[in-house]
């Protein structure tokens, strides 16, 4: 397996990940000493990492070598063994960038950003570890080494989650999200067990191979094991009801939320991706997975439209977004869900370093339109011309709607969002020269979508393998569902923005609030985990 | 019920009112983010004198008006405090210890803060340890965040046209979390809760067994409690006040915060709570200790002393002026902004350009306008936030296409809103990321490398590069058809320009000898991502920048109706006199001009002259901002290209250090103080009081700009002091709401007032030091005492010490007021030329 010639690449991805790991190894005292240099020497490794993802992205264009093992000890009871070496298909390759991206980003603002706190120089610590972690989960070839990447991604979390420890609300979102990772954890584990015992294998490659080799039912124990990374993945990327420590841990400062946003929460949608040899085998856990990602899309979404501080709606964003990524992983469109994926981490560390500049939209001039109101002819008929718009455009990029149910599913969402546009526009600027550029727009995001999701399935040709016959028998239930439940969200949309009804006044209020599952969960943890109490001080001189 | 019962209750209703009333107004207003202005937290307070409200807030919150005990230690050991001002201080607060006394104590501890006047659920955490107090101030905030919001949520509360009280009832009716927490019977509570908030607070007060005596301080504690919101409901009763309104949000908030307590109180009446919260309000109605008084007083011999050192300079310096005989005709004049980062580039433009004059006067120039920019739907004001504008002004486009320029503004803003709707709506948002995620990649990038901006620039958004030169505020009325709004009444009307002009010219001091050029600055700060980007801005301007209204004294001035009135009014312009508008940017010290094309030809070598001076002034200023920033070490471009960089950071927390470190206010002729370094600390106005005829002038500067210092310097003062309180916390925790109501800090709680802690500390040290304001006026001490005698506001502030006051005579020596009408010589000739400052 090891070929000299066809190492390199494999070699040198791993390299990203010890790099960070090396210079994570300062201790915090001594980093806090010198936050200026913890600052550039971070900067310069992330910097290495994207260089390193970029070499290897273009490497990969004309080497398909994948798997590759450092070092491997087997395991007892013949459930493989566990190994450290790396896994490279396009899926590895998109991360890397994304992720080393993300980190330069982020790494970069935190300079200046964290100047002047006492302990930058351990942000920075825990930062490059973080990283670390989340980067040796990307590229890691073997289950147990992925896992263990896994879980180190979340203890590194865990300390920049309570980088300000003498804030009580910072240390019960931590708190939340602790308890929320081990149970993943534990899921995680146990599924790789069930695997291990049923392939004897832990190496992705193997594991791709067998899966794809194999016709007829998976066994029952993969299919428990397609399961628990169902839920290890809805865990990680909180999803309903496990959604409240993600909401909460604005407690740590921006440059945190806009890594995890952007790169670690999505790390469930990446659990399952990874696994797709053994997920498009598994009819029930991929419908789980589009019950848990509809769900937590509807209630998320609504309760969005309602927040009024601008990191808390970012927050119920992330989730709303994760759940359309684990939806659309259920509905076998993996390549889907790794644009949404890459796209979403994009935009949102966008949005969360970019979230000081909320007031400036309230800056600038008030400029009034004379609105007429939503007419109730015009949602029909801008959702007909939507849907006329995006079968045409779907069928000229050469959809066959008959032969793929998903993209039913993917078209109707799609064309529902453009109707927006061109309802807006006719709402606030109704003369013919607006009208037919948001019609020119709604083309133009339209074609984008169908562009995007050819380049992605046709990049990750090598990392997935598509779902199987015997797993899709629920895809004729969950298409129509997944559009029933869109049209049926944007009614409710209309319905809690305009209606006036005492049922809509209970509606605002139960959404504006979170739908209180949180408050249970704070409850409860509060009693058996409670947050240290501090009476809130002076922060005076922190000298 | 008989005659005096009824009477009884009547009065004892009446007496509440009053008390609520007296509550309410001790919480001092904030200003939104959109336009964030300095508020002097304890304007509320000042009826009292300085001691006395920090007695009345260490009994109310626990904590005092004065820094730990440690930060004046480590000011005495590093010498800033020296033996000499204690031994001074301890003169002026009249008290009977010595030197070594105060020295002795500064070695101890102060007494622990005591736990003031809590509300119920504090008592309750200290009972059952809990954390009500951090859940009703959540629950609270969340309604308070959505009924006020400016328009962060898509789908906003349904109550919004009711009282915040009644729409608190009708939504703590359906909401289910204080069941969730426990108190199972709360929905039904709230329902029979009296519907009127007075009446609500009434039967608090009786439920809850506070004495007579400790009312107002309940009610006081019970609104410092969610003092954010309550500072917020104070903004918006004093914006209806200012336009003959009532707003009483204040009250309700007080009734909603006294009624979680009633229903804490009642739901968990256990015992142990009982007893606790007697004894509570037991100790709460003791006096503060002989000990504590003993450590107030020197506390307060302390802070003293630590003014005492700072004027010490300032008085010298006063003493010694440079009073170099007037130009025949200075080569340029110049007026500033009286902020106190006008004084650094006064100084520095008079460096590089002995000729030029300049001048310090409030930066919105006496105009008392409201600004519509191009397009806009309705204006925004201008001027300092105790008046109201008196002119609307539209922007006018030069060249004949103002309507597609409008036009195209609303079209592109309009754009803008279906993009949001796309990317914010539920069944919309999740193709809006795929379709349009990547494009932030590149976007993280620029925006990062300080290439872009992450938003659009709110002052030039939707209007295309090339036109911005061509658009500007006019004097004259604007068509309706143009602006989009229905009011006919808009620019200045030619009948009142040379009254206004002469108003102004006057309160300048500007009647003569005018130069060619005359330079108006007003200033504003260019900073990205910072959601206090407007407290930066120009306060006299209501938190805008002083370019519109630049613009428009300039452009008055220009006019050939204004100076033909003026001059039938006395005052002769020059022919060759042309006014030009520019801009100080405060965070890198670049002045931009405005409406250069309209200056006559004839001055285009005073234009090429000014503007050279303008950027070595700029090169010198920054020199020497350099050290705070932390940039000494870099050369002269270095130093200009970081700050540059520092202006277009979204990653920048400290762009500037804005008006850190203000200690002082000097009305006098700049010939008083041009030969002062006054290290960016002091606001100076321009005041010549031979030329004030009835003290007209005087009377203003006492009234507005000096109440407008003692403003910002008390916000700075109180952020140091008690940041968590009356400061806004950590920056890199903020986190916007309401749109652009303020920020809170982290996932929730109270909206936080003030400035943030890195506006104010570097790190290491508080770059800010809190001192009290110490005024100089020079002027005769009689004009003083009548116009204090005449204005409550101004009696208050400076006979109960919230700032020093001192006459400058008109041979240089200071006299420092004390008590009522008596005016003390400083030191006299023994302290003179010692301590000159920086020269």
């Amino acid at each position: 397996m090891t070929s000299t010639a066809s190492s390199f690449i494999p070699a040198l991805v791993l390299l990203a990940p010890a790099l960070l790991w090396l210079g994570g190894l300062m201790p915090s005292g001594s980093a806090n000493a010198r936050p200026l240099r913890m600052a550039r020497l971070n900067e310069a490794a992330a910097w290495l990492t994207f260089t390193i993802g970029v070499i290897a992205a273009v490497a990969h264009l004309f080497d398909a070598s994948k798997a590759w093992r450092l070092y491997s000890v087997p395991l007892p009871g013949g459930i493989g063994a566990f190994s450290i070496g790396t896994y490279v298909t396009s899926l590895t390759v998109i991360m890397l960038l994304l992720v080393s991206f993300v980190g330069v980003i982020v790494s970069r603002y935190a300079r200046n950003y964290l100047d002047g706190d006492p302990n930058q120089g351990r942000f920075y610590k825990w930062f490059t570890l973080t990283l670390a972690s989340i980067l040796t989960l990307i590229v890691s070839g073997n289950l147990l080494m992925f896992s263990m990447a896994w879980i180190a991604t979340s203890l590194c979390l865990h300390q920049l989650l309570m980088f300000y420890q003498e804030r009580p609300a910072a240390v019960l979102a931590a708190h939340k999200k602790f308890i929320a990772s081990r149970i993943g954890d534990a899921c995680l584990l146990l599924a790789i067990f069930l695997i291990g015992s049923t392939l004897h294998t832990l190496e992705f490659s193997e594991i791709f191979e067998r899966m794809a080799a194999m016709d007829g039912a998976m066994p029952l124990s993969l299919q428990a094991a397609s399961l628990l990374v169902v839920l290890s993945a809805a865990l990680k990327s909180a999803q309903f009801p496990f959604h409240g420590w993600l909401i909460q841990v604005m407690e740590a400062p921006t440059p945190v939320s806009a890594l995890l946003h952007a790169g670690i929460v999505n790390a469930g949608a990446f659990l399952v991706i990874r696994m797709s040899p053994i997920m498009s085998h598994s009819g029930a856990a991929l419908a789980a997975l589009a019950v848990i990602g509809l769900v937590t899309l509807t209630l998320a979404s609504l309760v969005m439209l309602t927040q009024t501080s601008i990191k808390v709606s970012l927050a119920w964003s992330t989730t709303a977004q994760m759940g359309f990524m684990l939806l659309e992983c259920g509905l076998g469109a993996y390549s889907l869900a790794m644009l949404h994926l890459v796209a979403h981490s994009l935009y949102k560390a966008h949005a969360f370093l970019a979230s000081g500049s909320g007031a400036d939209a309230f800056r600038a001039p008030v400029v009034r339109y004379d609105s007429k109101g939503p007419k109730s002819g015009g949602l029909l008929f801008a959702l007909i011309v939507a849907g006329g718009m995006t079968a045409a455009i779907g069928t000229a990029f050469g959809v066959t709607w008959q032969q793929q149910p998903t993209l039913i599913a993917a078209g109707a969402i799609v064309a529902i969002a453009i109707s927006q546009i061109m309802l807006q526009t006719a709402d606030i600027l109704y003369q013919p020269a607006p009208m037919l550029r948001a019609i020119g727009l709604s083309a133009l995001v339209c074609a984008a979508y169908f562009l995007l999701h050819q380049m992605f399935e046709r990049i990750l040709n090598d990392s997935v393998l598509p779902l199987r016959d015997t797993a899709s028998a629920a895809q004729d239930i969950l298409v129509p569902l997944t559009i029933a439940v869109f049209v049926g969200l944007l009614l409710m949309q209309q319905f809690v923005k305009a209606a006036r009804s005492s049922l809509r006044d209970t509606l605002y209020l139960h959404l504006y609030n979170g739908l209180y599952i949180d408050v249970y969960i704070t409850r409860l943890l509060q009693r058996v985990w409670p947050a240290p109490h501090q009476p809130a001080k002076t922060p005076g001189a922190r000298s | 019920m008989n005659m005096s019962e009824t009477i009884l209750a009547k009065e004892s209703a009446a007496l509440l009112d009053r008390r609520i009333d007296a509550a309410c107004t001790r919480i001092a207003p904030l200003w939104p983010l959109k336009h964030f202005v300095a508020v002097n937290p304890f304007f509320g307070l000042r009826d009292h004198s300085f001691q006395d409200a920090s007695d009345i807030l260490a009994r109310v919150v626990g904590t005092s008006l004065y820094m730990p005990r440690a930060y004046f230690r480590e000011q005495f050991a590093c010498g800033r405090i020296k033996r000499e001002d204690i031994e001074q201080a301890l003169e002026r607060c009249g008290s009977q210890l010595d030197a070594a006394a105060v020295e002795h104590a500064l070695a101890t501890e102060a007494p622990q803060p005591k736990m003031g006047m809590a509300s119920v659920s504090e008592v309750l955490d200290r009972v059952e340890g809990g954390i009500w107090t951090a859940f009703v101030t959540e629950r609270i905030s969340l309604h308070c965040a959505a009924y006020f919001d400016l328009g962060q949520a898509v789908v906003g509360m349904p109550w919004r046209s009711l009282s915040l009280y009644a729409s608190w009832r009708k939504a703590a009716a359906i909401d289910r979390s204080p069941a969730m927490m426990g108190l199972g019977d709360f929905r039904a509570a709230v329902a029979r809760l009296p519907a009127e908030p007075r009446a609500a607070i009434a039967r608090a007060l009786e439920e809850l067994g506070v004495p007579d005596a400790a009312v107002e301080r309940y009610l006081h504690a019970a609104l410092l409690s969610i003092g954010g919101w309550a500072a917020w409901a104070r903004y918006l009763s004093w914006q209806a006040e200012l336009n003959g309104q009532r707003d009483d949000s204040i009250v309700d908030l007080l009734a909603i915060r006294v009624m979680w307590d009633v229903l804490l109180f009642r739901e968990k009446s256990d015992a142990a709570l009982v007893a606790r919260w007697r004894e509570m309000l037991a100790a709460s109605m003791r006096p503060p200790s002989a000990k504590r008084q003993a450590a107030a007083e020197i506390d307060r011999i302390l802070l003293n002393a630590m003014e005492i050192g700072f004027q010490r300079g300032v008085i010298a310096g006063l003493g010694n002026p440079a009073m170099a005989a007037p130009a025949a005709r200075p080569a340029v004049q110049a007026a500033f902004c009286i902020d106190v980062r006008s004084e650094v580039f006064r100084r520095s433009l008079e460096t590089v350009a002995p000729s030029a004059q300049t001048i310090g006067f409030a930066g919105f120039f006496g105009i008392f306008i409201e600004h519509v920019p191009i397009g806009a739907s309705a204006g925004r004001s201008h001027v300092p936030v105790i008046f109201r504008p008196a002119y609307r002004i539209h922007d006018r486009v030069t060249g004949l296409d103002a309507e597609t320029v409008i036009e195209q503004r609303r079209r592109r803003v309009g754009f803008s809103k279906v993009w949001k709707g796309f990317k914010l709506s539920a069944a919309s948002c999740f193709s809006f990321v795929e379709t349009a995620g990547l494009t932030y990649g590149p976007k993280l990038l620029t925006d990062s490398l300080g290439w872009s901006r992450p938003v659009p620039d709110p002052n030039s958004q939707g209007i295309a590069g090339r036109d911005l030169n061509r658009i500007g505020p006019s004097l004259e009325a604007v068509a309706t058809a143009q602006c989009g709004t229905h009011d006919a009444a808009s620019g200045i009307p030619e009948a009142d320009r040379a009254g206004q002009a002469e108003r102004i010219l006057r309160a300048m001091a500007m009647t003569g000898n005018f130069a060619r050029l005359v330079l108006l600055a007003g200033h504003g700060s260019t900073t990205v991502n910072n959601p206090h980007s407007t407290a930066l801005d120009c306060g006299a301007c209501a938190g805008q920048t002083g370019e519109a209204s630049a613009r428009v004294v300039a452009a008055l001035m220009n006019d050939p109706v204004t100076r033909r009135g003026l001059r039938e009014r006395g005052i002769a312009i020059p022919e060759d006199t042309w006014f030009l508008a520019g801009l100080h940017d405060t965070t890198t010290d670049e002045v931009r001009l405005y409406d250069t094309d309209d200056v006559p030809d004839t001055l285009s070598l005073d234009m090429a002259q000014l503007r050279q001076w303008l950027e070595q002034a700029g090169d010198l200023s920054r020199m020497e901002r350099s050290a705070l920033l932390g940039l000494a070490h870099l050369p002269d471009h270095g130093v200009e290209a970081n700050v540059r960089q520092r202006s277009r950071d979204w990653s920048q927390v400290r762009p500037e250090w804005a008006l850190a470190n203000n200690a002082a206010f000097i009305a006098a002729p700049r010939a008083r103080t041009s030969g002062m370094d006054l290290g960016g600390r002091s606001f100076l106005h321009e005041y010549v009081w031979q030329a004030d005829d009835g003290f007209k002038i005087l009377e203003l500067i006492m009234t507005a700009p000096m109440v407008v210092a003692n403003w910002i310097n008390m916000q700075y003062y109180g952020s140091v002091v008690d940041n968590s309180r009356f400061g806004s916390g950590n920056k890199v925790l903020h986190n916007i709401v309401g749109g652009a109501i303020g920020v809170l800090e982290g996932n929730g709680g109270d909206l936080r007032v003030g400035l943030p802690m890195q506006s104010l500390h570097d790190g290491k040290r508080w770059v800010h030091e809190p001192l009290r304001l110490s005024v100089f006026i020079e002027a005769p001490q009689a004009a003083m005492d009548e116009i204090i005698d005449r204005h409550d506001l101004v009696r208050q502030l400076v006979e109960n010490d919230w700032l020093h006051l001192f006459c400058i005579g008109d041979d240089g020596n200071t006299y420092r007021r004390v008590g009522r009408a008596n005016w003390q010589p400083t030191g006299g000739p023994a302290s003179r030329g010692a301590g000159r400052n920086g020269q």
